[in-house]
């Protein structure tokens, strides 16, 4: 038998300096640890059926991220769950669990959108500055050209879904993106928010900017719905 | 949220690799500080990835922190992007765990593996701002001490190190520490200390001893035999190792197995620092690698040792490993593994379709010189495995040789290209594809080695031996060939052979940026030859010279328990081409047994 089973995880503090493959290979361990009876692929080579859903860039931080694996016994259960956080480090935890049906596609496969909040210390700008810059007819970000490897420009203003909520404070400015996070259909909201302070004529180291993930999302009749709730 | 984290939350993001600074992993130590807490900044004088790679770390790591008022934590050192960073922000070197500034740990120890880590040492102490030289060292600065195999000749970086420890280092450590516990609650000076300390075996104050090794201090001994754990199954073994949150060069629970060697090649030191062999149980080791492996959710296991098919139960533990990983999934790495029908049957069953490599390390191309350096393989070993492995399905085999090991000529240089195209033409002969890497590595002349007289070759000398190699290798099709850097090799020797006044080279090589020496990228030959020029020291004198077994050699302050007539008498039969047997075949007087009780000399009878 088969079963499939979907973790959601946060990665905060020091911990976001933990890289995509790192991860993948540190929830291997703790479900090996604790004797899950994984699934494994078929093949010259079988390897453990685990998914971390989107890989995260290397320093940003998630409240909310997916983790799925299959099993060969329908053992796991939400005390699982926490006894597998005794094995992690300070700074990721898995908080939900939820079950799903295995003939459903993976959840890389529906993601379709990316939440993140933003902050960029000690600059103050308003929503209505946000909005101005949503309303160029272009917006060029800085982007990895997968064939030449080099950095170019690219339009990509259509997978911008919204930048919302801009709140700004004395140490600085929070604001919310929703952007695509689909295969090959990707933006990195640390290079769109370089491309924003540019627009705004200000200037801020981009290792200074926050990011953290709040969640990911698939769309239902329009509307935006947690990965998880799908 | 001290200091140093509030600054790292801003440079991180900036270095490569930034994982390797953070901590943070399984089973890391975390102590609430006090008033009578002696805090140890462990330092491994290399990058995490392979400091982390470092059974001893692991084992030390754990038996210090056993004592709830020692607190060990970890440092290594730091990228040269990170080094920049941090001088930026003005971040001193930082322990993992607590991010505290090394230069507030009471003690910061060194463990030195190799020679060329020494630039390293002062690399770290620099970036702590802790003075680099012993002497200007104040009261208020950390107590520097050093370990590990370089220490069988601490005289190259003396001046930088406060107290050595030679020797097994279980109890020897945790004793020292204390004792450093005690002066801090005491408030003892440093002098005092080190009055103390000198009386733990094994400890070596060089401040005790002018640069001729004359003593300044009546408690200092004439010689400093090194420590000695008797029994390894009287210490505990971390049963939960650290484990590394990004990948690391040996990324799996490793056991000791036996310390200690009992075959004799003439050009080991560790062979020599290790004697006698002692075992751990067989239980244990199984019960040890259980609990490491269900700790961390490994899957793959190791066993440590250095000639693994020499444990006396090998068949029984290896048996009793496989029972507990096979079902498991989980995979057994038996390094240094003796290829005979034993090793052939499991090694089938561990890998399966999959087959690694077959290693086998000749050290020399001809028989001759084989014996010359008393490594037992034979040609004869070597094809009847091969016959084997290429019938099961082996395709590829890997061949380690030395160079420049004392008598040898191009004959041997011929014997190592005339194996591997014998063993290409078996292949063909069988029609099965199969693949030859040669790898050769430089002889470095080792202190407290029957070879410590040895003359090395010059830079120059390994060079030629190179390229006259690769030619002849190269027209071998299905054979690859790898060398080693040879000013690298020289530098080895010259610092694996050199006394006191090596202090001030290494000082001006770094002054003059070399650091991450044993490195192939960013190794700066130049600075090295300036710094030796400027200091006035002829690095021939002790890399290359033949030196006379008669004099006094600088590592001679070092007594490792092997006697020193042990040496010339294998350096005489060495050259004459006499090889020495197995000592569990019959004690061949080294002398170890007059300070521990030797458990396996003459163990053993030779099949009638």
């Amino acid at each position: 038998m088969i079963y499939r089973y979907v973790l959601k995880f946060t990665k905060k503090g020091n911990m976001r300096f933990i890289s995509h493959l790192d991860m993948q290979r540190l929830f291997r361990r703790v479900l090996y640890r604790a004797d899950v009876p994984l699934r494994f692929s078929e093949g010259f080579t079988p390897h453990p059926i685990t998914n971390i859903v989107q890989p995260l860039s290397l320093g940003f931080e998630a409240e909310c991220d997916y983790f799925e694996f299959e099993t060969t016994e329908d053992i796991f259960t939400y005390s699982t769950m926490v006894s597998l956080n005794e094995a992690l480090p300070q700074g990721i935890k898995f908080i939900d669990i939820k079950e799903i049906e295995h003939e459903k596609k993976n959840l890389s496969s529906v993601c379709e959108y990316s939440f993140y909040k933003v902050y960029v210390p000690l600059i103050r700008f308003s929503q209505e500055q946000v909005d101005s810059f949503l309303k160029q007819d272009k917006i060029f970000v800085l982007k990895r050209d997968k064939k030449t490897k080099t950095m170019v420009e690219k339009d990509i203003k259509k997978w911008i879904y919204s930048i919302s909520n801009t709140i700004s404070a004395l140490d600085g400015t929070i604001v919310d993106m929703v952007l695509r996070a689909a295969p090959n259909e990707t933006v990195n909201p640390l290079q769109l928010t370089v491309s924003l302070l540019e627009y705004l004529s200000f200037s801020c180291a981009s290792e200074d900017i926050r990011v953290t993930r709040m969640d990911l999302f698939y769309t239902k009749e329009g509307t935006l719905e947690s990965l998880f709730d799908r | 949220m001290n200091n140093v984290q509030t600054k790292l939350d801003k440079i991180l993001p900036k270095v490569e690799k930034p994982a390797r600074y953070i901590g943070g992993e399984l089973n890391q130590v975390i102590k609430k500080d006090a008033e009578d807490m002696l805090r140890f900044a462990f330092c491994f004088p290399d990058t995490y990835e392979i400091g982390m790679s470092y059974v001893g770390l692991q084992l030390l790591y754990y038996l210090v922190n056993k004592e709830e008022k020692l607190w060990c934590e970890r440092v290594f050192a730091v990228a040269k992007d990170m080094a920049e960073q941090m001088k930026q922000e003005g971040v001193p070197l930082f322990t993992l765990e607590s991010k505290t500034p090394v230069k507030e740990c009471d003690v910061v120890g060194f463990t030195l593996q190799y020679e060329l880590a020494y630039t390293n040492i002062l690399l770290c102490l620099d970036q702590a701002g802790i003075p680099l030289l012993s002497k200007d060292r104040t009261e208020d600065d950390p107590i520097i001490i050093a370990g590990g195999p370089c220490c069988y000749n601490p005289e190259p970086f003396a001046k930088f190190i406060d107290v050595v420890q030679v020797g097994d280092g279980e109890e020897q450590l945790v004793q020292l520490l204390e004792l450093a516990r005690q002066r801090k609650i005491n408030n003892w000076t440093k002098q005092e200390f080190f009055e103390k300390a000198v009386k733990i075996q094994g400890v070596y104050i060089p401040a005790f001893y002018d640069d001729n090794h004359k003593k300044l201090n009546d408690n200092a001994p004439d010689r400093v035999l090194r420590s000695f754990l008797p029994d390894l199954n009287t210490v505990d073994y971390p049963k939960k190792t650290l484990v590394p949150l990004i990948e690391v060069v040996h990324d799996r629970p490793s056991v000791e197995i036996f310390r200690g060697c009992t075959r004799g090649c003439r050009f080991c030191q560790a062979g020599m620092n290790y004697r006698p062999v002692r075992e751990r149980d067989k239980d244990k080791i199984v019960d040890i690698a259980k609990s490491q492996l269900s700790d961390s959710g490994h899957q793959e296991v190791s066993v440590l040792s250095l000639s693994t098919s020499d444990y006396s139960r090998f068949e029984e533990l290896v048996t009793d490993l496989m029972d507990y990983c096979q079902p498991r999934q989980i995979g057994i790495s038996l390094p240094s593994l003796r290829m005979d029908n034993f090793a052939f049957k499991i090694l089938d069953e561990l890998q399966g379709v999959r087959k690694s490599g077959l290693t086998f390390a000749c050290e020399a191309g001809t028989q001759r010189l084989r014996d010359v350096i008393n490594k037992n393989i034979t040609e004869e070993h070597i094809f009847k495995t091969l016959d084997q492995a290429m019938d099961l399905g082996w395709q590829s085999v890997k061949l380690y040789f030395m160079m420049g090991l004392p008598t040898e000529t191009y004959e041997d240089l011929d014997g190592i290209v005339d194996l591997s195209r014998r063993i290409m033409q078996m292949a063909k002969e069988k029609g099965k594809r199969f693949n030859v890497s040669v790898s050769v590595s430089n002889f470095v002349p080792k202190p407290q080695t029957v070879f410590q007289w040895v003359r090395q070759n010059t830079a120059e000398e390994f060079e030629q031996k190179h390229f006259y190699l690769k030619e002849r290798l190269q027209k071998i099709k299905g054979v690859n060939y790898k060398y080693h850097g040879s000013y690298q090799s020289h530098l080895e020797a010259f610092f694996a052979r050199g006394d006191r006044k090596l202090n001030d080279t290494l000082l001006a090589a770094y002054k003059k940026g070399c650091s991450f020496d044993a490195w192939t990228e960013g190794f700066n030959k130049e600075a090295w030859i300036e710094a030796l020029a400027e200091t006035g020291i002829d690095d021939n004198y002790f890399a290359v010279n033949e030196l006379n077994p008669d004099d006094i050699q600088p590592w001679e302050i070092i007594d490792n328990g092997v006697d020193k007539e042990f040496y010339k008498r294998e350096w005489q039969k060495s050259l004459e081409g006499k090889t020495t047997d197995d000592c569990r075949y019959g004690c061949v007087g080294c002398g170890i047994n007059k300070h521990v009780e030797c458990p396996f000399g003459g163990s053993l009878k030779h099949d009638i």
